[in-house]
């Protein structure tokens, strides 16, 4: 028992230790790829090739003066933020990372939990991210804010549909909610393999979820200056980017878990074959950002609804259909 | 017990929650702190700002969140059909095919209405 | 597990008194949405985990969705004053009654031993919670399983008809 409660903790501020670490460097990811894209070199002051980058960020963002406008509704202004991260800090306890090592004659699973509900802990904390943004522009008390809001707020449940349903078809093959199972039924095939409509709609979804360009119509700068955060200053502001980011993180760490096989491997390392995996879905949502120009409205709620939602019933379908003529 | 594998979460989320309020508590605190007026007025481009910034807002983004919600059951329904799935076999198959045919008859009917039509 | 129990159960209750006593409705849904969190703690405690994703995935994540998102449609900034309609006092002090009603049956059958059928915390764990209420879902209640489908409909229907008006 207490070593078990030791190797949790030290796991539970490993996993938080690196996430925090990763958002605030996925900051600089995305800046250096934006400038390769860009044929540009990107932050180059800060420390060597301007790795530091992010650290002096942080230490700015920390002693900022925070601002809170004189209109706002003061308790939910600075419970917004806090809101959003809680959920993103706490969704990686679910995902394997590793395969179990053994430690004095212990085994310890590199995961900080195998719950039986995994994936569905992981989509019920996601769906929580929406109260961040709503309630960030509602209490900001600005027009740009509550209007970024809404628009969020329609698109993130939009998606949110196709995001629940893509995942039915690997919970159909695997015949579990575990995580450590699902990435166990992949030890012959990935999922990506049976499931590439599925992985693609998961991909478009989470891009959505997230706000990320194409699909950043609630903070679109042209139009309503930062939407749901304008008002947001020093950490307050922060946290909402160590949301986004972290969010880009565990999104590829259940693309990662769900399709790519999660750990397995051959020959490395499994936690290497986890971070190798992790880090390429990250590459390709960076990628999608710089390449893509923004949607209209009714363009993206069209892709949501009228694209996305029956395409992801159909292959639900389809797969079944699939399934039973293999006997499977 | 299954209940035991749930603890980790607990602690997760207190340590997270721990982490979010001092973080914001300290740099707000640590932050240097100036008093003018018109800093704290929200912001619009440099001017006073018009109006009231509550406006009222489409009835779509309302029927969208409906929408959601019904769509969100189903598609919660499909769960433990799918962890099921292969033991059912066709007959596990048949009667999901009439559920989601059901409800995609909902999707074409607000569909064809223009229920999803945003201009 | 017993002190988790005490910890979610003052968490529920206090957080059901400030949905009433707020003035501010926004906060008065965040106090809510904690409320069902404690709820999904309990489901937890009792072994059913798979609807405690359900009460957060259902009730924190959509439903509290549309609340929020009502309040701020409507512009409903503060509540003004307390209800005075008649109709609602007499709803709210029938659903009081029978909710009276269901608290002393429950507690007069509180001590009588209850039979306990084969499904024991033990099985549950060993076939898995999402595993037996799908078996049962889609053999033995298959029927209500489907009508639940034609009831979705009637609400999407019913919803634009509203909306239309």
């Amino acid at each position: 028992m207490i070593f078990w409660l030791i190797t949790t903790l030290i796991k539970i501020l490993i996993v938080f230790g690196v996430l925090l670490l990763s958002a605030a460097y996925l900051t600089l990811l995305e800046r250096k790829v934006a400038a390769r894209i860009q044929n540009r070199l990107g932050p180059m002051e800060a420390g060597f090739h301007g790795y530091l980058q992010p650290i002096a960020d942080g230490i700015k963002l920390f002693f900022k003066e925070d601002i809170i406008p004189a209109d706002a509704n003061k308790l939910l202004f600075i419970l917004a933020p806090i809101i959003v991260v809680i959920p993103v800090l706490t969704t990686f306890a679910v995902i394997p990372f590793g395969a179990p090592i053994k430690i004095f004659g212990h085994i310890v699973p590199l995961q900080i939990t195998n719950v039986n509900i995994g994936i569905l802990f992981v989509l019920a904390l996601s769906s929580l991210g929406i109260y961040g943004v709503v309630i960030g522009g509602w209490a900001s008390n600005s027009k740009y804010s509550l209007l970024g809001a809404i628009r969020t707020a329609a698109q993130m449940i939009s998606y949110e549909l196709s995001l629940v349903l893509s995942i039915i078809g690997v919970i159909m093959i695997a015949g579990n909610l575990s995580l450590a199972q699902i990435v166990s039924s992949q030890a012959h095939m990935w999922f990506i393999v049976y499931q590439p409509i599925g992985f693609l709609i998961y991909l478009i979804a989470s891009t959505a979820e997230m706000n990320r360009v194409p699909f950043d119509l609630g903070e679109a700068e042209g139009e309503i200056v930062a939407g749901f955060h304008t008002e947001y200053s020093s950490m307050k502001f922060a946290f909402y980017f160590i949301g986004e980011y972290g969010q880009i993180v565990i999104n590829s760490a259940i693309i990662t878990t769900l399709f790519l096989g999660g750990w397995e491997g051959p020959f490395l390392p499994s936690v290497l074959w986890f971070v190798i995996k992790v880090f390429l879905v990250i590459l390709i949502y960076l990628w999608f950002r710089w390449t893509y120009p923004r949607l209209r409205y009714d363009e993206l709620m069209d892709l949501g609804w009228k694209i996305l939602l029956p395409l992801s019933l159909a292959n639900i379908v389809v797969t079944g259909f699939i399934m039973i003529l293999l006997g499977k | 017990m299954e209940q035991n594998s749930f603890l980790p979460i607990l602690i997760m989320l207190v340590i997270a929650i721990l982490f979010a309020v001092f973080t914001v508590v300290f740099s707000s605190l640590l932050g240097k702190k100036t008093f003018e007026k018109g800093k704290l007025k929200a912001y619009e481009c440099g001017i006073e700002p018009v109006g009231e910034p509550h406006v009222r807002f489409d009835i779509k983004f309302y029927l969208i969140a409906i929408f959601f919600l019904l769509f969100d059951i189903e598609a919660l329904f499909l769960f433990p059909w799918a962890v099921v799935f292969s033991s059912l076999g066709l007959y596990g198959f048949v009667e999901m095919f009439l559920f989601i045919a059901i409800l995609v008859f909902g999707l074409i009917y607000i569909w064809k209405k223009g229920a999803l039509k945003w201009d | 597990m017993e002190a988790l129990f005490y910890i979610f159960s003052v968490i529920a209750i206090v957080s059901a008194l400030m949905v009433i006593l707020v003035k501010n409705p926004l906060t008065s849904a965040l106090y809510i949405i904690l409320c069902f969190f404690a709820l999904a703690g309990f489901y937890i405690l009792l072994n059913m985990q798979f609807l405690a994703a359900m009460q957060i995935m259902v009730y924190a994540g959509a439903i509290a969705v549309i609340i929020v998102l009502v309040i701020m449609l409507l512009n409903l900034a503060k509540i003004k004053g307390a209800i005075k309609d008649f109709h609602q006092i007499v709803i709210s002090i029938i659903a009081i009654g029978l909710l009276a009603l269901e608290v002393i049956l429950y507690l007069n059958a509180a001590g009588e031993k209850k039979p306990t059928g084969i499904y024991t915390n033990a099985v549950i764990n060993k076939i898995g919670n999402t595993q037996i209420i799908g078996e049962f879902l889609f053999t033995k209640y298959v029927f209500p399983f489907e009508v639940a489908s034609i009831l979705l409909l009637v609400a999407v229907i019913g919803a634009y008809i509203f909306a239309k008006k």
